[in-house]
């Protein structure tokens, strides 16, 4: 058998750390208000247990530390944690259900959430201010709602098959979205804030938010990454998993569990943030080739990387005014991802 | 469906325990800035005001910097004569003309927070409109922040200018503005007394996109009643409503809405066959003033009497 030629995965690993840290600097260091990059830095630096010594913040405004540590980091932190959380889970669906055109929505989840995300706002968020929570509770429930019906109506005996699933979630999805549009038309006042929703935005995280997201979504990377050998079987096909002894129906059950988990909690915080999830499984399939072995924790790193880099032009981009997040995605995305296809077709012909 | 029931709670109780996370640390965090102050009873500066939720904030001196996060407040602050405290507005703000000349700190519902945190204004004025979460980043920076949302109203308005005065300060100014406004719309109420009614349709968007309108209960359609008209969408509640029934009632006249382009109704289906677009009694109002709990709404709700009763107002 012909040895594949692999990228040493040492230096590729501790590169795509290094590249975390830095956007995470970056972004820290970026912003509407003036608060030069060096400044940032300071204060950064003033936090870190060993260093924080030698660092005198003590000329800057008060300002900075509360811009920097309470605006800034907890979105970065959240954009790390969706775009980690979003780009795994869309290598689980891709890899179970052998479609390359599969990603964490797949299953309705994105619509069930935009369907509960709609109903806070018609219903509740007029009551008062500070119902804080209640918005992403709703999209969670929709979330959880929408992806449990499409488990229900697919499941057979307990057996799960793909093709019905992927079939049933299209269905459901499309049902909330004409359920969303119901509402939009019955409530215009909240029409605009229901359409910016499912654009996805990292706009007013909190630490709270973060506190949250954190457990779930980085157990739920773990336990998917733990399994990159399970889903390596389960993509050459339920048959081979068999013959192999591993219960495919438990652990696709499994798979699917804990990816919802983590997709729904990533889109009851931050709204639908589109292609995350299908585009960097791809373009870090170009690299690492198929093995989820490689392809797992090189998506979680990279997903992380783009969506912190992302969210950092969506909010200085037009600042005073944000953008949604998912519009960025998508504005850089596409043309990344198709120069990759181009690029593999070209190398495909020599 | 027993695995499924267990999926189930274990989601539940996940679900609870988010919730828990959230409620403690917002119920913790929610008793006004600086209440504890309030008991030092020399300083004879010190005042209290109660906002739109109800949360008291207790002010030390009148804030010298404000930022403004909603059109109408913004009007209001210029209205009073407190325009040289403000430092920041939204995009949306655009009356009076000089307001271009302040800093925007973004869009309404989502504020540019770090950018207000640095501009450090001693009190941000804001509506429901603003995204709680961005509030309460505000908060936590240690800026006293005043939710000023009323009820849709004549009464409302008169509401925000007087909160918005007593927060800055200037409640006696705020009571002049509310005495101006008041005068000028009882004044409309009282001459509109005894006029013949006239059936009015308000348009606030027609054609391929849907027909939209200010159904029952609904200000603009209290506003309507008040002026001496009678809203024939006042059989339906909302916003959407049938051009059937529109053609049924065929109103003596439209009121438009600025994003209901009035040229486009001797085209559009329906809309052409009522007697008003034939015989052009179609009056474009000003969406902004009328819409904006604020001191131009006399001036927006003189507009509609006229519409309604041009003769009256010469």
């Amino acid at each position: 058998m012909k040895k594949e030629r692999k990228p040493p995965y040492f230096l590729v690993y501790t590169a795509l750390f290094v590249a975390l840290a830095a956007a995470v600097v970056f972004s820290a260091g970026t912003g509407s208000a003036s608060i030069g990059f060096i400044d940032s830095l300071r204060v950064l630096l003033s936090k870190v247990p060993m260093v924080k010594n030698l660092i005198d913040i003590s000329s800057l405004p008060d300002s900075y530390t509360t811009i920097i540590f309470s605006v800034r980091l907890p979105r970065i932190i959240a954009s790390l944690l969706c775009g980690t959380g979003l780009s795994v889970c869309g290598v689980v669906f891709q890899g179970m259900f052998r479609n390359p055109m599969a990603d964490p929505y797949v299953l309705g989840i994105s619509s069930g959430a935009v369907l509960g995300a709609a109903l806070a706002f018609v219903t509740g968020t007029q009551a008062t201010l500070f119902n804080l929570g209640l918005v992403p509770l709703y999209a969670f429930i929709g979330a959880i709602a929408a992806t449990t019906v499409v488990y229900l109506i697919a499941q057979k005996g307990g057996r799960l098959v793909t093709n019905t699933l992927i079939l049933s979630g299209i269905a459901i999805g499309f049902l909330c979205s004409s359920l969303v549009s119901l509402i939009i038309i019955a409530s215009r006042e909240q029409a605009t804030r229901i359409i910016f929703w499912t654009m996805g935005s990292m706009t007013g995280t909190s630490w709270q938010t973060v506190m949250v997201m954190f457990p779930f979504i980085l157990i739920g990377t773990v336990i998917l990454i733990l399994n990159s050998n399970n889903l390596n079987v389960l993509s050459t096909g339920d048959e081979t998993a068999v013959s192999l002894g591993i219960n495919a129906s438990l652990l696709k059950k499994l798979l699917l569990l804990v990816a919802s988990m983590i997709t729904a909690v990533s889109v009851c915080f931050s709204g639908t943030i589109g292609f995350v999830g299908l585009i960097i499984p791809h373009a870090v399939r170009f690299l690492t080739g198929p093995n989820h072995k490689r392809l797992m924790p090189v998506s979680a790193l990279a997903g992380g990387i783009f969506l912190v880099l992302c969210d950092t032009l969506a909010r200085t981009l037009f600042a005073p005014t944000q953008i949604p997040i998912g519009v960025i995605t998508s504005v850089i995305g596409v043309p990344f991802f198709i120069s990759l296809i181009v690029r593999s077709k070209r190398r495909n012909l020599i | 469906m027993k695995k499924t029931l267990i999926i189930l709670t274990v989601l539940i109780a996940s679900l609870a325990l988010i919730m828990g996370g959230c409620q403690s640390d917002t119920s913790e965090a929610t008793p006004a800035p600086s209440l504890e102050s309030s008991q030092a009873p020399e300083v004879t500066t010190e005042y209290t005001v109660t906002d739109s939720q109800g949360t008291v904030v207790t002010f030390e001196e009148a804030p010298s910097t404000v930022v403004s996060l909603a059109p109408n407040i913004t009007e209001i602050i210029f209205a009073i004569g407190a325009e040289d405290k403000l430092v920041g507005r939204t995009d949306w703000c655009n009356y009076p003309e000089t307001v271009f000349d302040y800093a925007s700190v973004g869009n309404i519902d989502q504020p540019d927070v770090e950018k207000i945190i640095e501009l450090n204004p001693d009190v941000v004025i804001l509506t429901e409109m603003t995204m709680q979460e961005l509030a309460l980043q505000l908060r936590d920076a240690g800026i006293p922040i005043i939710v000023v949302d009323e009820e849709d109203s004549f009464e409302g308005a008169y509401g925000c200018i007087r909160i918005v005065g007593e927060t800055l300060g200037l409640s006696e100014k705020a009571d002049d503005v509310i005495f101006a406004l008041t005068k000028e719309i009882e004044s409309v109420k009282t001459a509109v007394i005894g006029l013949e009614k006239k059936t009015v349709y308000y348009v606030m968007g027609y054609g391929e996109y849907g027909d939209f309108t200010a159904g029952k209960g609904t200000f603009i359609s209290e506003m309507i009643a008040a002026a001496g008209g009678i809203n024939v969408a006042d059989d339906t509640e909302g916003w959407a409503y049938d051009i059937e029934k529109l053609v049924e009632h065929n109103p003596d006249l439209l009121l438009l809405s600025m994003w209901a382009p009035a040229e486009g109704l001797t085209e559009a289906t329906g809309y052409k066959a009522l007697t008003a677009v034939i015989e052009g009694k179609v009056y474009t109002l000003d969406d902004d003033s009328l819409q904006r709990l604020g001191p131009r709404l006399g001036e927006a709700f003189a507009e509609m009497a006229k519409a309604i009763h041009p003769d009256l107002f010469e």
